[in-house]
């Protein structure tokens, strides 16, 4: 059974966001309003032939913690649809 | 995340989680409630355990810190200070420092690395100084899997609490069990007879062997040989003859004169031509009891530790064992000349920590180049060091240089009461609250757990609050600043306070946040990065605000200096804390741990050739190293084989793929960079001088003797700056060890500083600060200790520096310095050999100081076309490192003659480590007046042969070693750690 995952990573809550910041004072800088807390962060699809639904969350969660995401320093939130 | 800590009333007496989690024992809790003379409250306590964490107030470390070296003519700052300065005289001044960022980065590789250069690069400029390089010191664990080597010895898990077991004590009982009978009376005696004034024919192997040869021939014939000794000049006997005691006279007679005649033909070329071998006659003593008997016996087993011919009994190889084992001779058979020995043990690396040991590599040097790349300053040098032992507990260690106006100098001085206090830089966050007595703490095998310690690292941040620091400098009103390190704004503002005498009274609620609802305890401890303190006089804030604002950096004011030396600090309207500083500072705890020298230092023997023998065999458990496609010839050399084998090992291959994410070109100053030289240079523009700058540590030799290794590392930074023709300033250290509270890990720092101030005392080299890690274990496994030394040396002119590189043929080749290498400590025996034993040779400081006024004159004379430093991996992989084309050397006059085995005084002469050695590189036309200094300046010099293009060809006294092309041995260097990496 082929699975389409997706993966939401973004910094973990009180770290340091160089990033986060630099687009923040951009957006200031080009005189958008109003504008604060700006993290940035990565989204990332992939196809995964897997045994099934559970099977292929336990494989995903692996990579996120072996190389997807750090999860040192970041968050991840997965989505495992069948395609 | 660390759970909010917002309840400021702590419970009575408080848990033992609760004074862990802020990092106080709980003597450490009681003490700091009788000299504040009340309980703290949570935020003060918190305060406490960071500045009395080892990491800030260097508890376990102070006493013997304070014994070294810290003052010399050129020193403008010592110890105590952001960092050290030192004169270079037309009105400029260098500014360094190295600090440990070891258990960050083994956390989190790319971040700890990133935000410890940060950190480092913030010191600097505190002083004023524009930091203009930087460098870098690594040590990781092996990144290929490796069996380990032994057991481990259960002394070394207690810190050397536990002493031998008692078996082995009984064993090494002294008490001969030589039967004897009392009727009939036997006739036993002691005899001894010399060489012929007192020559030294049986200092050697192959002599001393003949004799026990002959005096084995002639046990159970005329008589019993209860014990000998075969000492240079003579040889002594315990003897029980079996004949009637009425001719024993005569029968000893015979025997002497025996022994005589066979060893007659041993004195060629140490005595003279025509003269007798021996003195006539002998000195027999006949013994009458078993008493006696075993006194004599003991007496003249123990003659070689008598006369210092070794420490031990059983380190001599030329005397029976008697009084160890009973008999003469254990087993007749034995090579009892060299009594195998256990192997010490030495840790391997699984699979799995290979991995992690590739991961945290990779991060780590990501983690520095993307910092000192993005901030613009030159990452010029530094090592990358492997060894087991630092598997899961790597040492980062980052060192900045920088340079400023001598009359410029800034302190962190809180001078003046009723100063504003202004915090400057990024926003304060939750990063690495606890950061300073995490460091002070064994690593967990679980990092993740230690999440909340890691801090993110902003380059860009840094870089502007650089050039806003560098320009109010010239602002007037500014008193003192400082940066945040390890403990934040506490650490801060008591060190600042505590160095003018004043006070601090800090206001929380003004300071920037980036978190929502910090605590008072979360705010003095955290460790977010790119911040600082600035104290301005009263009244002169605005223009400093200005610049701050100009370069977009936030400065809030934050507090005032206090008249009394207490820090108050304020929240939320109400008084938080208020604590003396000279507690927090001057009173904090200073501990005398117990040390204690390990067992394995007492039993420390020189290598000896049963033990190169077992090393060589473990080294060639694995197969040759060759190039991909290509084929080994045959047959293989044994000496091209090991040298093979230390050039692909990641210690000495080329470090190309680490320097290459580098940047060491940015601001044009760097004349050598990695590679090209032994230390970088750096050209100060402004006078045309030049920064010679090298960083240097040797865990093996340290472990094998703390004192001399760490002299050694010394002395080895010295040579690499000495290398490049500068003369060296003063030094910088970072000392990385085990837990403090074991007493053998104690008393391998305090042997190291011992050996620090022995180096530094003979070269007159001041210490301008440091820092001490400790507690760089995992597992109850310390790591090699490792002293690392970064050295700065002065060129009067930048340009005269010299390379360690040439590449045309027809260049002569000598070896500068004491020459006879032997192998232990080395990289061949220790690191490939896996043994991890051996006796190091004390430093000659004279010939070393000799060779360096040679080398400066020469770098002066341009007389020098390279100069290399003798280190790792011996001569051969010097000449490897230094000729590009190939090279032709004679090793006859330099063999180490230690051993008995020739081709293992070859193996010393070609790979040995021991002693301080430069190989030089002479034209032809400088060859004159290099061969006439040398005698001017009376340095030990020996021509070792020349560059040839395309082959590498070794020889002894002119008969041929082994020869091979020189194209696979460079292209195994440079290709070593690339292959290592990919796993």
């Amino acid at each position: 059974m082929q699975y389409r995952c997706e993966v939401y990573i973004r910094p973990r809550a009180d770290i340091l966001d160089p990033q986060g910041d630099a687009v923040n004072n951009a957006l200031a800088n080009l005189n958008f309003q109003g504008v604060s807390e700006v993290k940035v962060g990565k989204y990332l699809t992939l196809l995964l032939e897997s045994d099934g639904q559970s099977a292929a969350e336990e494989q995903l969660d692996k990579m996120c913690q072996t190389l997807l995401a750090n999860p040192i320093i970041e968050d991840y939130e997965m989505k495992v649809t069948e395609a | 995340m660390a759970d909010k800590l917002t309840d400021t009333s702590v419970p009575d007496p408080p848990s033992d989680e609760l004074l862990h989690r802020v990092g106080l024992t709980r003597a450490e809790y009681e003490d700091a409630c009788v000299k504040l003379g009340r309980k703290p409250n949570l935020v003060e306590m918190g305060i406490f355990g960071a500045m009395w964490s080892e990491h800030c107030c260097y508890k376990s470390s102070k006493r013997y810190l304070k014994t070294l070296p810290v003052t010399g003519k050129r020193v403008l700052q010592g110890p105590g200070e952001n960092a050290g300065v030192m004169d270079l005289g037309n009105g400029w001044a260098v500014v360094f420092k190295i600090e440990s960022h070891n258990h960050p980065s083994a956390v989190e590789p790319f971040q700890g690395a990133a935000t410890g250069v940060g950190g480092i690069i913030r010191d600097i400029f505190a002083m004023g100084a524009r930091p203009i390089a930087l460098l870098d010191s690594l040590r990781f664990g092996n990144l290929r899997y490796i069996p380990p080597v032994g057991e481990p010895a259960a002394a070394e898990d207690n810190g050397g609490e536990i002493v031998a077991a008692e078996a082995d004590q009984e064993a090494v009982q002294p008490g001969v069990v030589i039967p004897w009978q009392d009727s009939p009376a036997p006739y036993v005696c002691t005899v001894a007879w010399l060489t012929n004034l007192r020559a030294q024919i049986f200092d050697r192997g192959p002599a001393a062997r003949k004799a026990i040869e002959e005096i084995r021939k002639l046990h159970g014939d005329m008589a019993e040989v209860l014990a000998y000794c075969v000492l240079p000049d003579q040889i002594q006997l315990a003897l029980w003859i079996a004949d009637d005691p009425a001719d024993g006279d005569e029968t000893v007679a015979a025997i002497v004169n025996m022994l005589k005649a066979s060893l007659a033909d041993l004195g060629e070329g140490r005595v003279k031509r025509g003269q007798p071998v021996w003195e006539t006659g002998y000195r027999a003593h006949r013994k009458y009891d078993q008493l006696e008997l075993n006194e004599a016996v003991n007496r003249l087993e123990y003659a070689p530790v008598q006369r210092s011919l070794v420490s031990q009994v059983k380190e001599y190889p030329y005397v029976s064992s008697v009084w160890r084992y009973g008999v003469a001779w254990p087993d007749a058979d034995a090579e009892l000349f060299e009594r195998p020995r256990e192997v010490p043990h030495c840790p391997g690396v699984t699979e799995e920590q290979a991995a992690r040991n590739r991961y945290l590599l990779g991060g780590v040097v990501e983690g520095i180049a993307h910092y000192g790349n993005c901030i613009g300053i030159p990452t010029v040098g530094g090592e990358v060091v492997f060894d087991p032992s630092y598997s899961s507990n790597c040492l980062v260690n980052a060192m900045c240089v920088g340079v400023m106006k001598s009359d410029a100098l800034l302190k962190g001085v809180a001078h003046g009461p009723g100063n504003t206090a202004l915090i400057v830089g990024a926003k304060t966050g939750r990063d690495g609250v606890q950061g300073a007595t995490f460091a002070s703490v064994d690593l967990p095998e679980d990092y993740a757990k230690e999440r909340p310690a890691v801090q993110v690292g902003d380059p860009f941040m840094e870089k502007l609050l650089l050039e806003a620091t560098l320009e109010i400098m010239k602002l007037d009103g500014l008193v003192g600043l400082q940066d945040f390190g390890a403990a934040g704004l506490t650490c801060s503002c008591v060190e600042m306070a505590a160095r003018a005498g004043t006070g601090m009274k800090l206001n929380l609620d003004v300071v920037p946040q980036r978190a929502k609802d910090l605590t008072a305890y979360e705010m003095m401890l955290s460790e977010s990065q790119e911040r600082m303190m600035v104290i301005v006089e009263r009244g002169k804030e605005q223009p400093f605000l200005d610049v701050f604002r100009k370069w977009g950096l936030t400065a809030v004011e934050c507090g005032e200096v206090l008249p009394q030396q207490n820090l108050s600090v304020w929240h939320n309207g109400g008084e938080v804390a208020k604590l003396p500083n000279v507690i927090l500072g001057d009173k904090a705890p200073d501990y005398d741990r117990p040390v204690k020298e390990p067992e394995y230092f007492a039993n420390r023997r020189a290598l000896n050739d049963a033990d190169i023998h077992q090393a060589l065999l473990r080294i060639q458990d694995q197969p040759a190293p060759v190039l991909p496609g290509e084929e080994l010839p045959e047959p293989l050399s044994k000496f091209e084989e090991m040298l093979r084998r230390l050039l692909v090992s990641p210690a000495i291959a080329c470090k190309y793929p680490v320097w290459q994410q580098y940047d060491y070109m940015v601001r044009t100053n760097t004349l050598a960079g990695p590679g090209l030289t032994d230390a970088a240079v750096l050209r100060i523009k402004e006078t045309g001088q030049g920064l010679a700058v090298a960083t240097d540590g040797s865990g093996r030799h340290v472990q094998l003797d703390p004192k001399l290794g760490a002299a050694r590392a010394v002395l080895e930074a010295a040579r690499n700056v000495i290398a490049v023709g500068a003369e060296p300033l003063g030094i910088t250290n970072c000392l990385n060890f085990g837990n403090p509270e074991k007493p053998d890990r104690m008393w391998q720092f305090a042997q190291t500083i011992a050996g620090m101030n022995e180096a530094l005392g003979e070269l007159e080299l001041p210490v301008t600060g440091g820092n001490v890690s400790f507690y760089n274990e995992s597992g109850g496994r310390p790591i090699l200790p490792t002293p690392v030394i970064g050295m700065v040396g002065l060129l009067a002119k930048a340009e005269e520096y010299v390379r360690n590189r040439i590449e045309s043929p027809g260049l002569e080749l000598y070896v500068l310095g004491d020459f006879k290498g032997r192998l232990d400590g080395s990289a061949l025996i220790f690191d490939l050999g896996r043994t991890r034993m051996g006796d190091l040779a004390s430093h000659n400081y004279r010939t070393f100081r000799e060779c360096q006024r040679f080398i400066l004159e020469a770098t002066r004379q341009n007389a020098l076309a390279a100069c290399h430093d003798i280190a790792d991996g011996g001569l051969l992989t010097a000449l490897v490192e230094m000729c590009g084309s190939g090279a032709s050397i004679d090793i006859g006059k330099i063999l180490p003659e230690g051993y008995d085995n020739d081709v293992h005084n070859q193996l010393g002469a070609l790979f040995g480590e021991e002693g301080h050695r430069w190989l030089i590189a002479v034209d032809q036309q400088h060859r004159g007046w290099v061969r006439t200094a040398a005698l001017h300046y009376s340095v030990k010099m020996v021509q070792l042969g020349e560059t040839i293009d395309g082959e590498l060809i070794v020889k002894c006294n002119n008969e041929l070693v082994f020869g091979c092309r020189w194209d696979p041995l460079a292209k195994l260097r440079q290709q070593g750690l690339a292959a290592a990496l990919k796993g």
